[in-house]
């Protein structure tokens, strides 16, 4: 799996590509992990280019959303695809998360929303 | 029109296997015309079962195998996924709570939960000392799934 990251100001984007399943999960959580370890406190997961996610990736999507709270931080999700979005539904994950249509609202939502 | 198409492949219970055997589906799906109309849904119901075993099942022990037979019955898309690991039926696991609030939230019985409402139907049988499982999700013109082969 492509993870491909870059920073705006404060804001830390993470964008995985392809499909978010139990083989790739690990990759998703391992970024992730390594930008908040390294003190990112904004993060924004874009799911442009993600193909389809599992409960794999639902774990992963949990464990850095409880990570971010304690810390405290703030967490954007944005650009879901219609596959995505029908996994999140299924799972009753749209309550839990802050969700932009585009990356540069999830930015703007995520600098706003800084702790 | 009643037409089959058939194809098992065994892999290992594995994340290597899990892949392979995403693989051979995206491809059993290209071959049949299935793309458009089963998508992704299966592959997610087929990664949720396929980790499953991997993570209850026979993780860890020698010689041990997970058959997937992908066929075309009907024009439903029918996945059979047999393990010999313990007894592990996926459709008698308690239902996930998805209204509880981020800090009570566990991924536990989430992936089933999923392929209960991404598959047409879901058919669970231990014969053999087997675990049988059978996701159909329906293709473009299909019958209704349970109707048909009696």
């Amino acid at each position: 799996m492509d993870i491909a990251e870059t920073r705006h100001g404060l804001v830390f984007v993470v964008a995985p590509a392809g499909r978010i399943d139990s083989t790739t999960s690990e990759a998703l959580e391992q970024a992730l992990t390594k930008a908040v370890d390294a003190g990112q406190r904004r993060l924004v997961v874009d799911f442009d280019g993600v193909s389809y996610i599992s409960s794999a990736g639902l774990r992963v999507l949990l464990v850095i959303a409880k990570r971010l709270k304690t810390q405290p931080g703030t967490l954007v999700l944005c650009a879901l695809t219609d596959a995505v979005r029908q996994v999140f539904e299924l799972a009753g994950f749209l309550p839990l998360f802050l969700v932009e249509p585009t990356r540069d609202l999830a930015i703007a939502r995520c600098g706003a929303n800084a702790p | 029109m009643t037409s089959t198409s058939r194809l098992t492949v065994r892999v290992a219970p594995s994340l290597t296997g899990i892949r392979a055997a995403a693989d051979v589906l995206d491809t059993f799906q290209a071959d049949h015309d299935l793309r458009q109309a089963t998508g992704w849904p299966v592959h997610v119901a087929l990664d949720e079962i396929l980790s499953n075993i991997v993570r209850h099942g026979t993780a860890g022990l020698e010689d041990r195998f997970i058959e997937v037979t992908f066929a075309l019955v009907d024009g439903s898309l029918q996945l059979t996924i047999v393990d010999d690991g313990p007894e592990l039926n996926p459709l008698t696991l308690p239902e996930p709570d998805l209204t509880a609030p981020l800090e009570d939230r566990h991924p536990g019985g989430l992936g089933v939960h999923l392929v209960k409402h991404l598959c047409d139907r879901v058919d669970y049988t231990r014969r053999d000392g087997r675990n049988h499982l059978i996701l159909t999700c329906r293709g473009p013109g299909a019958e209704q799934p349970g109707r048909g082969k009696g």
